[in-house]
């Protein structure tokens, strides 16, 4: 297994562009897109199964049996993600799946020229504010903004916005929590 | 009497919320990658500081703590400091933007509190009087002063031949069952009638050895002046390995702060502080651990390569304020246990070699009751005479020597061959003067009673007492000076050394002592 670092760079770079360069072909920006959060659930599944890593990493089935087992696993995601993902597994380089995943985004966000934001709020968003939103949005990241939204009633109100590991939070919850620190503070004296 | 009414209530809160910042929080967020031996590896976070603390998301909300150690290209490594199975893989994880912080202040005297600050003792919250980084960097040369006044242990073999000043850092290293936790509890409840500040922090012991330890300082009333840091054997590695650093904090805020809880100058004191990390070797293993699944390339007996730089930036927080920060100081009283007397693996050596000096306890001396079983043939403190009283520095150096020639001479006897009648008075010397060392467990002395018991030694007093009665004689003469010869006592307290006139008061007085004295 190469251990060199710039090799797996390299192999990482290969995989993302093969499936950016398919994706685009395929369907364009949306396609591009579709497959980004196709992505992020097989690397969401991917790391919450730990049978699921041992298995697909495991030395002792061969590379074909990987390959089938990633494909039956995967089965109903996107054929053109799952294709990735079964050669990836064929060659035991699963490893590198989030690092794949992410240069996969950086490179669509990058190539379509768009920022894919999401945005969770306690109530779904109207097209009033969703304008709003991806127009201000637009003008901080200097580039056009691609919302995904979430509902969370957890969040009690206000709006939470992340994007590329940046998380930007607005919400209620989480205004109440800095009054709670604030007001403990107060009575356990603060940085002394 | 305040009445209390919903107003007043409402501007309390105010008030208080007057601090709140509404704008936007704008954080740095990762995944969990990979979750267990309580490390956690992240995704993203590419703007983690090392030393970070980490805020993870559990299940249902659920925050666990965490501090980002490795920062390598694509992920963090963090060690958890909560509750590790309420992280999962794929749980967010966010930065805080600050390192970790310990609760300190005069509310956690009396108490014993985790690592982490949090009270352990059942006796309720605690009203900390701030926070204080458990990672803070030490004092530089300007800000600091040499030491120079003596830290009693009460413990005639420590404060007579290897004295600790206020801010040294005295290594008690020693085997498994040798009297070290002992000396270090001894040394704190020597501290009871003076104004020393103590922390003790206990590392990887058993929770009964905590608790008891508690009830000890409890019972010689020293509990009210002494904080407990308990990071037990069933605490994790990352707990055990920040809690020296944490009792070190919550030192420092004694140290540089004044009675009020302003920062310390010439106008305002800063006060002083006695802390026992019991013990390192647990901290150097637990570190290890969190080194080794933090995948850390392993070195010298699997430690990695920062283990001398975690020991010795601990112990360069012992300090010894000058005028212009308020004289405060921390003494650190480091414990290392070695293995069948061996001091030149690893930790061991590197802490001998950071402190300045050392208390070597002897299995062999503590079997053949000479307990505290102090070696004091290779114990030595660099600083030494500097931090000594008058009284007791006058009187150690014949102590020093006597037992010196007699350890000498002690050898030649082995052969058996007959001795002149100077050699015979050397050796009764020094087995009497050994003997007058001896000194059982929670019985301290003040330094003029140390001074008056070594004094009587030197001068003879004790040669024709018979050994095995020398330790009685001593216990039975200063029980003596206390009732009887109370002025001669603080004569030599007030005066701190010997004058020519105490110590002809002193010799008037153990002359009655001796006289009445049935051996």
């Amino acid at each position: 297994m190469p251990n060199n670092r710039l090799l797996a760079k390299e192999e990482v770079a290969t995989y993302s562009g093969m499936l950016l360069d398919a994706a685009l072909e395929q369907g364009g920006a949306e396609r591009v897109l579709e497959v980004r959060e196709q992505l992020d659930f097989v690397l969401r599944t991917y790391r919450g199964n730990a049978d699921l890593r041992e298995a697909l990493g495991n030395p002792a089935y061969s590379p074909e049996q990987r390959h089938t087992l990633a494909v039956n696993v995967f089965d109903g995601i996107d054929p053109l993600a799952v294709s990735v993902i079964a050669v990836m597994a064929e060659r035991g380089d699963l490893d590198k799946l989030s690092s794949t995943v992410n240069a996969y985004r950086n490179a669509a966000e990058e190539k379509l020229g768009v920022a894919v934001v999401d945005v969770t709020t306690v109530v779904a968003l109207d097209d009033h504010l969703r304008e709003v939103i991806t127009e201000k949005l637009s003008a901080d990241l200097g580039k056009k903004v691609v919302l995904r939204e979430h509902i969370d009633a957890s969040i009690l109100g206000g709006i939470i916005m992340s994007t590329n590991g940046k998380r930007i939070d607005a919400s209620v919850a989480s205004e109440l929590e800095h009054a709670r620190i604030v007001l403990k503070e107060e009575n356990d004296g603060g940085e002394c | 009497m305040t009445e209390i009414t919903a107003k007043s209530i409402d501007e309390a809160l105010r008030k208080q919320l007057e601090s709140l910042d509404t704008s936007v929080d704008a954080r740095e967020v990762g995944t969990v990658v990979q979750v267990g031996d309580g490390i956690a590896r992240v995704d993203g976070l590419k703007g983690a500081m090392a030393g970070e603390l980490l805020e993870f998301i559990g299940e249902g909300g659920k925050t666990v703590y965490g501090l980002a150690q490795n920062l390598e290209e694509e992920e963090v490594g963090a060690v958890l400091l909560g509750d590790v199975t309420a992280i999962r893989e794929n749980d967010q994880v966010r930065t805080t933007g600050k390192i970790m912080e310990v609760p300190s202040g005069k509310g956690l005297l009396g108490r014993v509190v985790n690592p982490l600050g949090m009270p352990i003792d059942g006796k309720g919250p605690i009203k900390a009087d701030g926070y204080r980084p458990v990672e803070f960097k030490a004092p530089g040369v300007i800000s600091r002063k040499p030491v120079h006044e003596p830290m009693q242990t009460g413990i005639i073999a420590v404060d007579s031949m290897i004295p600790i000043g206020r801010g040294q850092r005295e290594l008690i290293i020693g085997d498994r069952q040798t009297g070290k936790t002992a000396i270090a509890i001894d040394a704190i409840i020597n501290q009871k009638d003076n104004d020393m500040i103590c922390i003790y922090v206990a590392v990887g012991q058993k929770a009964s050895t905590v608790a008891g330890i508690m009830e000890t300082f409890e019972k010689y009333g020293v509990m009210d002046k002494t904080i407990i840091v308990a990071a037990t054997a069933a605490d994790s590695a990352p707990l055990q390995y920040i809690a020296p650093m944490a009792g070190a904090a919550m030192g420092e805020y004694f140290v540089y702060n004044g009675e009020d809880g302003k920062p310390a100058g010439p106008e305002n004191l800063g006060r002083h502080v006695l802390i026992t990390y019991d013990d390192l070797t647990k901290q150097a293993v637990a570190y290890r651990q969190m080194s080794l699944t933090l995948r850390r390339p392993p070195g010298r007996e699997a430690y990695p390569g920062d283990i001398f730089y975690l020991h010795s930036r601990l112990l360069e927080r012992a300090v010894k304020m000058n005028e212009e920060y308020g004289l405060g100081s921390m003494t650190a009283l480091p414990i290392i246990e070695t293995q069948a007397g061996d001091v030149s693996a690893y930790i061991p050596t590197n802490v001998i070699s950071i402190t300045d000096g050392q208390i070597y306890l002897q299995t062999d001396l503590f079997y053949q009751g000479q307990r505290p079983a102090v070696d004091v043939g290779i114990s030595v403190s660099r600083v030494g005479g500097s931090a000594q009283t008058k009284a007791v520095k006058s009187v150690s150096g014949t102590l020093r020597l006597d037992l010196a020639a007699y350890r000498e001479l002690k050898a030649f006897t082995q052969f058996g061959s007959d001795l002149d009648k100077s050699t015979q008075d050397q050796l009764n010397r020094g087995a009497r003067m050994t003997e007058l060392l001896k000194q059982g467990r929670y019985s301290t002395l003040s330094f003029e009673e140390e001074a008056v018991a070594v004094y009587a030694g030197g001068k003879g007093f004790l040669d024709d007492v018979p050994v095995s009665d020398v330790v009685r004689f001593r216990n039975e003469l200063i029980e003596f000076l206390r009732a009887s010869h109370a002025d001669v006592l603080k004569k030599i307290h007030d005066d701190a050394k010997f004058t020519p006139e105490s110590e002809a008061a002193l010799n008037a007085a153990i002359d009655a002592f001796k006289a009445q004295f049935v051996a």
